[in-house]
């Protein structure tokens, strides 16, 4: 029956059909789920009342009576709580007064869980409390299931005290977890202090993150043979009034056998990552294994989004998708206010969604803007699970918020009604009640497989706005779907019925667990299923999402696959099991008791690559610029390239010396390699003369053709220069053949750029040696062109600008960024290829004395990037060169492409001298300033008569923005192309785009070093970079750690994994010098690490 | 078409002298476009410098039509920096000057004012109020066209005050030194008008004419004078504040926008800026004594310059100075949990800004109106706050000042060097209008 049925389905592709989502929206009618979570507002009920009086209720699911069949409980904030009895058939019965399970009526209702916590096997029910009332009614309850009645009802009975749990707490949800393995459930409690602490400083956090406080802070309690002992303060867990949890999600995170925590926190209070220390204690690492946070952290999940078999994490926040909700949302970027939560503790948060790929050597790549699962409005319950059966886990998150106060308009213009203070109370719950509700769906994403999401909602059936909050996954119908039940406030709760059974071909497996002793449920058990070489990895937690508690049966898809090659589970106290050849399209039962072996330990993987002291110390500086602050609407920053560093053996010794650029008033340093591989620094009085100038760019070679290295070395910086400034000359000093440097005089042009990079060929063939030195800003003047430079050199060390004969075109060819010099055509003369920020890859072919653009002739469409550096090589061997070129990445909010490109319009749009530039990109297929209302008028007072609030901003288009008159002589620059990308030749030398390892992407590359780290003889890559000083809406890109690419010699790369690598570099990389068997890495404020082949 | 015809004609008949009104317009018509001003200025959340940027040009367009129609107002060119001559438009005729002043001043506040539209909203109705009490539509083309005129020119010569190149400066950094500035609660929001004193005054050679003494330096020792100050204000703006020291403190608080933070929403609380609430007491003072329209131009155009240039030095001090607030020094030293009774604005605590404008207005004021001069001062009635009465515009300007001593915002001596400074930018104002015989 069942195989015709699902054969049936077979030529439905999922989410294909347009007449069947995959999603069905039952009728009230159908399940008789009546249960709407009405909020009644008034004086003492409301939002300035109680901070979290739109937070919404949760959803339990489980079954309850032993039928086989889960039952369904609702939690009301002010209305009753129910429970739904399954009577199969999505058909469902209200025994809520029968059963004894409805709590307290009235006020404050909110998390529910549930879990076997007397561990007799069956389900049991804890039931949190919050809000604005006194403290007997914020008692939390646990009711412990009697076994059925002779109805087949399950009974219950509060016991709250029987088991030491009643005290009052502000509580959102409470977790049953075995934290220290003995093969009990012990509890952790989410509180939330339910005041707003507003006066966020170095001085208050520090007094009051000194108190505790057991109501409004996180509490974990150990189970001491059913009675709950608080063991907060010793186990680690911070508990003081700073305390906003919204959600916790438990996992082995780190895969040491030991239950790890991360806690979500509302508002600047920081998110935890607590590690299990094995010891009974938590450490909370979230700042040195996370790179940033949500912002206001919602609900989380915790689980493996991209089927590595390491659980990811991933956090709500509040970023709209549309643009203009963003506008409504957001005012100017307070860098103060962001350094002085930096200062106090409090990390780095920004507003949007977080998802965090484990990298399994303890750090995470924060990639959620590449998934494209970061803006999702105000959102409350994530939860991953594999909803079309493909064998990839899909994405549901819970969305709404009844009252939109967030708007600015609101905050600066509701208080024109609020002027008589006496008043307020009364005036502001008014303006409260005209407030509408952010009328937004829910969302569904599907997993594409390859760590991206496309968004499937309306094809999979949300098609209502709701105010949706907590939500469970649970196949209700046990047809091998995981259908959505869905707590809504003011609206009857959703149950949505999976389709994928009877649309699409899939098969699954799903898994009960029969766990030993107090755990039967198996909490912290972990599911492998493999097939092929495939893997998929589940952990036994069902308390996750916001405020609830999803099926605890196991739900794997498997695709087209009908049995799987071999399923391992190792359960939360060690033992072990390994089952082969198992059949797909049933529920197994597993038991602890089978399993007798224990995990066999998993391979200590050595890594390739390992960290070792740099052999040449170099400080950081302290270097606090904020190139924002020059430029309030620059785009990226452009300060902090580092210490540039360039190797020669300048004094013939036969080792390599090396040069370290100065930067941050530091001279640049000659250091001289001993015999013994140590390295001496060599006191240069030339060098310490130009300090003041930012080295941008270094390289040796014989400039006065006497056989001895000279240095040339480029002037750069941004924040703190003049256009023109003296401190921009570039510099040339000669060597006497020992080591020795001195200025060269009068060799070189006068070139007033800010520079980027200088790359040495001989031009002209007359045997010397001749520059090319790329122009990166005009500082203060971002973005109007600086100029590039074409030097000749004459023989004897004297270089003069000749750029407008061999093609004037380059002298203002854009922000150049880098370039390299290589023989293209195979007419043995250098070619130059020149890459820039908003500039297309361009090649010049070198002939006759000029340097010809032939760009058209290597590629088929322009390119153009925010680029940041290129790599010539022969990687596929053909003998025709093949680039690498890195750029911004995709993991962003900015987007471009051939139709919707990013663009950057400038002019000095109100004549008052300074330019204005305007990024503009595609948000849902229209062009808008990414500069917000407060910005445009901090930029141009002008615009403060055109736009007085925000919601005249919210929907303006640049045509809207300027007038026509304005809008003559603008200028602009665009963007087609943000990936980092590989380009293959082909027999002919044309070059088009070839894949990269989506972990290319992750972040913005800076750096591509080729080598060949496993000596197979194929061309590796190393790619490095980040963006740690980012404006504050864009957030710092922070989620490459060193991404090392194995070349298969064909212009095929794979990923190797950072536990592999060994690579873990924690912010910007800005140069890598490979030395001797070393790669020395340049970080952004000069510092060196080092990393050494083991 | 026949009509704007026929109006034409008519013109040309009138031509080279402009007609007398049904009746007068009056002071109360001054303080009304300067009252609808400060309602647009809280809408918009002006900040207090840069209001006074905006009654001052906004004046000076309504007094420009009056120094061009009558003999006894003496023209500004020569008096206020860079001031134009501006010639009279012979090609209009038919108007009124009175209603021409009026109209400017709306025109002018139109285009400098965020919402400048609810300006010509308010001046459409002031003109179905004149056409209803007899003004002829010629007279109100006529006086609107002339308005116009002034008002371009007044709105050029406030162009060129320095004021839009203020966005090509680097925006201001934190100094993080002891004793330097910062952000404060609830809202942390980054400070007001840092390049101000780049803006041209108009009688002030400088913004730096008068710099006062230097702020009692910072220390932490508790035998400084710094630290006497900081345990001064601890204890006696504290807790300590009697009622009436309270009552005056809120009376003067004159914060355009504190923010009550309720979690995720932000509230704004609005009241009228320093500046606005003394152009209040000028209107008050000028309907107390039945002031001519000529004089209530006059006085409110001379206070609103005073306020502008004692913004501009007082700002100047600010930056140059950026003294930490009392609430950072005594939160950090003394007390982490003490909050000041008023807000602390968003910008450096020396010197006291309503020390200094306050006794600018202050001198001016008595200039006009003599000493010893009672009234009462209801301006803030609408926002709960009570009226007070006042003997002198000096008394009203000393309790201006040490109200922010008990709101916990200022120290003693930005107050008591504030008063000084506010004296000199207001005898310069008259003196520079004296010097041209005025």
């Amino acid at each position: 029956m069942c195989t015709l049925v699902m054969s049936a389905g077979c030529s439905h592709e999922p989410g294909t059909d347009s007449t069947q989502p995959l999603f069905k929206l039952l009728p009230q009618e159908q399940t008789h789920i009546d249960f709407a979570n009405t909020l009644t507002e008034g004086l003492n009920t409301n939002v300035l009342m109680y901070e979290y009086f739109y937070n919404g209720g949760g959803v339990a699911t489980g079954d309850l009576n032993g039928d086989g069949l889960p039952d369904v409980y609702f939690t009301g904030n002010m209305t009753d709580n129910k429970l739904y009895l399954n009577q199969g058939h999505m058909q469902f019965k209200d025994i809520t007064a029968e059963v004894g399970v409805a709590g307290r009526p009235g006020p404050w209702k909110t998390g529910v869980t549930m879990a076997d916590v007397n561990g007799d096997g069956k389900l049991d029910l804890y039931l949190c409390y919050s809000g604005k009332v006194r403290a007997e009614k914020r008692i939390n309850q646990l009711f412990i299931n009697q076994g059925n009645d002779a109805n087949g009802n399950p009974m219950f009975k509060d016991m709250t005290a029987d088991y030491g749990l009643d005290f009052p707490s502000f509580s959102t949800q409470a977790y049953f977890f075995d934290y220290d393995r003995d093969g009990d459930l012990d509890l952790l409690l989410v509180n939330h202090n339910p005041a707003r602490i507003s006066i966020i400083d170095d001085i208050y956090v520090k007094d009051v993150s000194a108190k505790r406080d057991a109501e409004s802070g996180i509490r974990l309690l150990r189970n001491d043979n059913n009675r709950f002992t608080d063991i907060t303060t010793n186990a680690g867990i911070v508990n003081n009034p700073l305390s906003y949890g919204l959600a916790a999600g438990i996992a082995d995170i780190n895969g040491d056998g030991w239950p790890d925590i991360y806690v979500s926190n509302d508002y600047s209070v920081p998110d935890r990552l607590y590690i299990n220390n094995a010891k009974g204690a938590f450490t909370d690492e979230l700042q040195k294994q996370i790179g940033h946070t949500s912002f206001y952290s919602m609900g989380n999940d915790v689980t493996d989004i991209n089927n590595d078999g390491k659980p990811d994490i991933y956090t709500l926040d509040m970023l709209p998708e549309d643009n203009k909700r963003q506008k409504l949302l957001f005012g100017i970027d307070n860098y103060e206010a962001f350094d002085l939560n930096l200062r106090v503790g409090f990390y780095y948060q920004y507003m949007r969604n977080m998802m965090q790929v484990n990298n399994g050597d303890n750090t995470f790549s924060e990639v959620g803007q590449l998934a494209g699962v970061s803006n999702t409005d105000w959102s409350w319950s994530p939860l991953f699970a594999d909803y079309d059966n493909d064998g990839w886990k899909d994405l549901f998150v819970s969305n709404g918020y009844t009252r939109d106060y967030t708007n600015m308009d609101f905050l600066k213009f509701m208080g024109d009604n609020l002027k008589d203070r006496r008043v307020m109370r009364q005036d502001l719950l008014n303006i409260v009640n005209q407030m509408p509700s952010s009328q937004v769906k829910s969302y569904l994403f599907k997993n594409n497989g390859n760590t991206t999401f496309a968004n499937v909602s309306q094809q999979w059936g949300i098609t209502l706005p709701s105010n949706s909050n907590g939500a469970a996954y649970v196949d209700l119908d046990n047809d091998g779907d995981l259908d959505l039940v869905v707590n809504n406030i003011n609206q009857p709760a959703f149950v949505y019925e999976n389709q994928a059974a009877k649309q699409n071909s899939n098969h699954y497996l799903a898994i009960s667990l029969k766990g030993a002793g107090g755990n039967t449920q198996g909490i912290g058990a972990k599911v492998s299923i493999y097939n092929g070489g495939k893997r998929q990895y589940l952990e036994q937690m069902p308390t996750r999402g916001f405020q609830s508690s999803v099926s605890p049966v196991l739900h794997f898809g498997l695709g087209k696959d009908k049995q799987i090659d071999s399923l391992r589970i190792t359960w939360q106290r060690g033992g072990s099991q390994l089952l082969t050849n198992v059949k797909a399209d049933k529920q197994i039962t597993l038991n602890e008791q089978d399993a007798k072996g224990s995990n066999p330990a998993s391979q200590p993987v050595k890594p390739i690559f390992k960290e070792i002291p740099s052999p040449i110390i170099s400080a950081e500086s302290d270097n606090t610029t904020n190139d924002f602050k020059r430029q309030p609407l620059l785009i990226n920053s452009i300060s902090f390239s580092g210490s540039v560093l360039a190797k020669a053996d300048v004094n013939g010794d036969g080792f390599e010396d090396v040069y370290v650029g100065g930067h941050d008033d530091k001279a640049g340093v000659l250091y001289l390699q001993q015999k013994d591989g140590k390295f001496a620094a060599k006191a240069t009085a030339a060098f310490e003369a130009d300090k003041k100038s930012t080295d941008a760019a270094a390289v040796f070679f014989d400039a006065n053709n006497d056989g001895k290295p000279d240095l040339y070395v480029c002037s750069g910086g941004y924040a703190d220069y003049k256009p023109d400034d003296a401190l921009l000359q570039d510099r040339l000093y000669l060597n006497d053949g020992k080591g020795n440097f001195t200025k060269a005089k009068d060799a070189l042009p006068k070139m007033a750029s800010s520079k980027s990079c200088v790359k040495v060929a001989d031009i002209n063939g007359d045997g010397f040696v001749d520059l090319f030195v790329g122009g990166r800003v005009i500082p203060g003047q971002y973005p109007e062109t600086p100029e590039s430079y074409i030097l000749i050199n004459d023989g004897k060390g004297k270089f003069s600008n000749q750029t407008a004969a061999y093609n004037p075109a380059l002298k203002n060819i854009g922000m150049v960024t880098d370039a390299a010099w290589v023989d293209m055509n195979g007419d043995k003369k250098p070619d130059l290829i020149v890459a820039g920020e908003w500039m297309p890859l361009t090649v010049f072919e070198n002939s006759n004395g000029k340097l010809s653009d032939a760009t058209t002739k290597y590629f088929d469409k322009k390119y153009t990037g925010w680029w940041n550096c290129i790599q010539v090589s022969d990687v596929n061997r053909d003998g025709h060169p093949d680039i690498v070129a890195g750029n911004l990445g995709l993991n962003t909010q900015c987007k471009a492409s051939d139709t919707e490109p990013a663009e950057l319009l400038y002019k000095d749009f109100d004549d008052n001298g300074s330019v204005d530039p305007i990024l503009c990109f595609y948000i849902q297929h229209t062009s808008y300033p990414y500069v917000t209302r407060d910005e445009m008028l901090d930029q141009m007072s002008m615009m403060r008569t055109r736009f007085p609030d925000y919601k005249s901003y919210a929907d303006a288009t640049v045509d809207k923005i300027f007038t026509p008159e304005e809008l003559q002589g603008v200028k602009k620059l665009s963007a087609n192309h943000l990936a980092t990308t590989l380009f293959i030749s082909n027999g002919q030398g044309k070059l088009r785009e070839a894949a990269l390892p989506i972990q290319a992407q992750y972040s913005p590359v800076y750096t591509i070093t080729p080598l060949d780290y496993d000596r197979d003889g194929k061309n590796d890559l190393l790619l490095c970079g980040n963006m740690n000083h980012a404006r504050i809406r864009f957030g710092k890109y922070d989620a490459n750690y060193g991404v090392l690419l194995k070349g298969d010699g064909k212009g095929g790369y794979s990923y190797v994994s950072q536990q592999q690598s060994g690579f873990s570099l924690k912010g910007d990389v800005r140069g890598v010098l490979p030395l001797n068997d070393l790669l020395l890495f340049s970080m952004d404020k000069g510092k060196l690490k080092a990393y050494k082949p083991q | 078409m026949k009509k704007y015809l026929s109006i034409a004609l008519l013109g040309l008949f009138i031509a080279g002298c402009h007609k007398t009104p049904p009746q007068p317009l009056g002071n109360g018509d001054v303080s009304k476009v300067i009252g609808q001003m400060a309602d647009v200025m809280i809408h918009d959340v002006t900040n207090p410098p840069l209001a006074s940027r905006f009654f001052a040009y906004t004046c000076l367009a309504g007094y420009e039509v009056l120094s061009q129609n009558d003999k006894q107002v003496k023209s500004m060119h020569g008096v206020l920096n860079d001031y134009p001559a501006i010639a009279s438009p012979k090609q209009i005729s038919g108007y009124n000057s009175q209603l021409s002043a009026i109209l400017a001043m709306y025109e002018t506040a139109g285009k400098l004012q965020p919402s400048g539209s609810l300006m010509l909203k308010n001046e459409g109705t002031f003109l179905d109020s004149c056409r209803k009490i007899g003004f002829s539509d010629e007279m109100i083309d006529s006086s609107k066209s002339y308005a116009k005129f002034i008002s371009k020119k007044i709105l050029a010569y406030a162009k060129a005050d320095g004021y839009r190149k203020i966005n090509n400066y680097p925006r201001y950094k934190l100094k993080h030194t002891p004793g330097s500035w910062d952000l404060t609660p609830p809202a942390y929001m980054l400070p007001v008008e840092p390049y101000f004193n780049t803006v041209r005054p108009f009688t002030l050679d400088s913004a730096a004419q008068f710099v006062p003494d230097p702020p009692i330096p910072f220390s932490t020792y508790k035998n400084s004078t710094f630290y006497k100050f900081l345990q001064l204000s601890y204890t006696k703006s504290g807790d300590g504040l009697k009622q009436e020291e309270k009552d005056i403190a809120n009376f003067w608080d004159c914060n355009p926008f504190a923010v009550q933070n309720d979690g995720h929403m932000l509230i704004g609380l609005k009241k009228i800026s320093p500046g606005a609430h003394w152009m209040g007491i000028t209107n008050i003072a000028c309907k107390q004594t039945k002031a001519s329209f000529s004089k209530a131009i006059e006085v409110n155009t001379v206070v609103a310059i005073g306020l502008t240039d004692a913004f501009i030095c007082c700002w100047d001090d600010k930056y140059r100075t950026n003294r930490i607030r009392p609430e950072t020094a005594i939160r950090q030293y003394i007390d982490p949990h003490w909050k000041p009774l008023l807000q602390t604005p968003p910008f450096p605590e020396y010197i006291s800004g309503h020390s200094v404008v306050s006794s600018a207005s202050a001198v001016i004021l008595t200039h006009y109106f003599g000493d010893n001069f009672k009234y009462t001062d209801n301006v803030e009635i609408g926002y709960g706050i009570p009226p007070r009465h006042f003997s002198s515009f000096t008394q009203a300007a000393k309790e201006a000042a040490i109200s922010r001593f008990w709101g916990g915002i200022h120290f003693m001596d930005a107050i008591d060097n504030g008063i000084i400074q506010g004296n000199k930018v207001g005898n310069r104002v008259l003196d520079k209008l004296k010097q041209k015989g005025a």
